[in-house]
């Protein structure tokens, strides 16, 4: 007879798109772009998963976010967000610090909206989250393209889940 | 008594292509030489770096809170420190008054969760403020100069 005894840990590992919408036009608390800008901003809803894809169902996960690598019609403007820092709170309702207890979380508001036409606007967003032990682990990287060429419209990409356009 | 005018007139123009231009030696006599990791100490806790290209040309001015802790040494869970909005305003009209960044263009803003950067485009710069949402306590985390060209 074995004293041994199995256990399944789960490992923070990959983030998936749950939904994505665009914010609502307006200068409201929980609005995107003023009406006629150029440019969109979106809100996406993740799920943490484990090393084997299965759901981390646990509102002990913080997470964070860096973005780097902020270029706006060529110009380049530096890193946004340089060290991780919490994703929520934040204005719009539904974003917490914490996920959830079906391990989701709301990023938003995400995007930018400008006065004048944007041609392109990129930056790299690293997501993690922390661990109920404070153990940081690195779930997903955005590589984001932005653009708003006439007024009330915009165009924001990942390259692969995250996709949306405005109106 | 014509020479004397021309000269005046040469000395205002020199005067106000002087003072379009920000330079190490303007930060120097505002704040001091900078310290040892090459800031400038613009109030207790908050440091201006400042970026000049091959020429001397300013290109970017960074200023923010100086950080307790070396990158290297932060620890995952500690939060990014900021400055209290009105204090990042009062010292970027210090640096760089309006009358010295051009016609203004207007104002975007790009947002990442609690992150919201404010970016105002004039003639001569581009100025980023970088700011933490009120729902985390507010504040402002950075301010971005960079000159246009």
């Amino acid at each position: 007879m074995s004293d041994n005894v199995n256990f399944y840990v789960q490992i923070p590992t990959t983030l998936s798109v749950l939904s994505l919408s665009n914010l609502p036009d307006g200068t409201g608390n929980q609005d995107g772009c003023p009406s006629g800008s150029f440019g969109i901003k979106i809100s996406i809803r993740y799920q943490v998963k484990d090393q084997a894809g299965g759901l981390i169902q646990t509102d002990k996960m913080e997470p964070q976010e860096t973005v780097k690598n902020e270029v706006l019609n060529g110009t380049s403007l530096g890193d946004p967000v340089p060290t991780f820092t919490d994703i929520g709170p934040s204005r719009i309702t539904g974003t917490s610090q914490f996920t959830d207890s079906g391990g989701q979380f709301l990023d938003a508001p995400y995007g930018n909206c400008q006065p004048f036409a944007i041609s392109s606007y990129t930056f790299t967003q690293v997501i993690r989250v922390l661990a109920s032990n404070q153990n940081p682990y690195v779930l997903k990287t955005n590589n984001v393209t932005l653009t708003g060429t006439t007024g009330g419209t915009g165009t924001i990409s990942n390259g692969g889940d995250v996709q949306s356009s405005r109106p | 008594m014509k020479s004397h005018v021309v000269i005046l007139l040469a000395l205002i123009l020199f005067a106000g292509i002087v003072g379009v231009s920000q330079t190490t030696s303007d930060l120097q006599k505002k704040y001091g030489p900078p310290d040892s990791e090459g800031r400038y100490i613009v109030r207790p806790g908050i440091g201006l770096i400042a970026t000049v290209d091959d020429a001397g040309t300013m290109r970017d001015i960074t200023i923010g809170p100086i950080s307790s802790n070396p990158k290297s040494a932060a620890q995952p869970a500690e939060k990014p420190t900021v400055m209290k909005a009105e204090v990042a305003e009062t010292i970027l009209s210090e640096v760089l008054p309006v009358s010295k960044r051009g016609r203004y263009k207007g104002t975007g803003n790009a947002e990442f969760g609690c992150t919201s950067v404010d970016h105002m485009e004039y003639e001569k710069v581009v100025i980023s403020i970088r700011n933490r949402c009120a729902e985390q306590g507010g504040g402002t985390y950075s301010m971005n100069i960079h000159w246009k060209g």
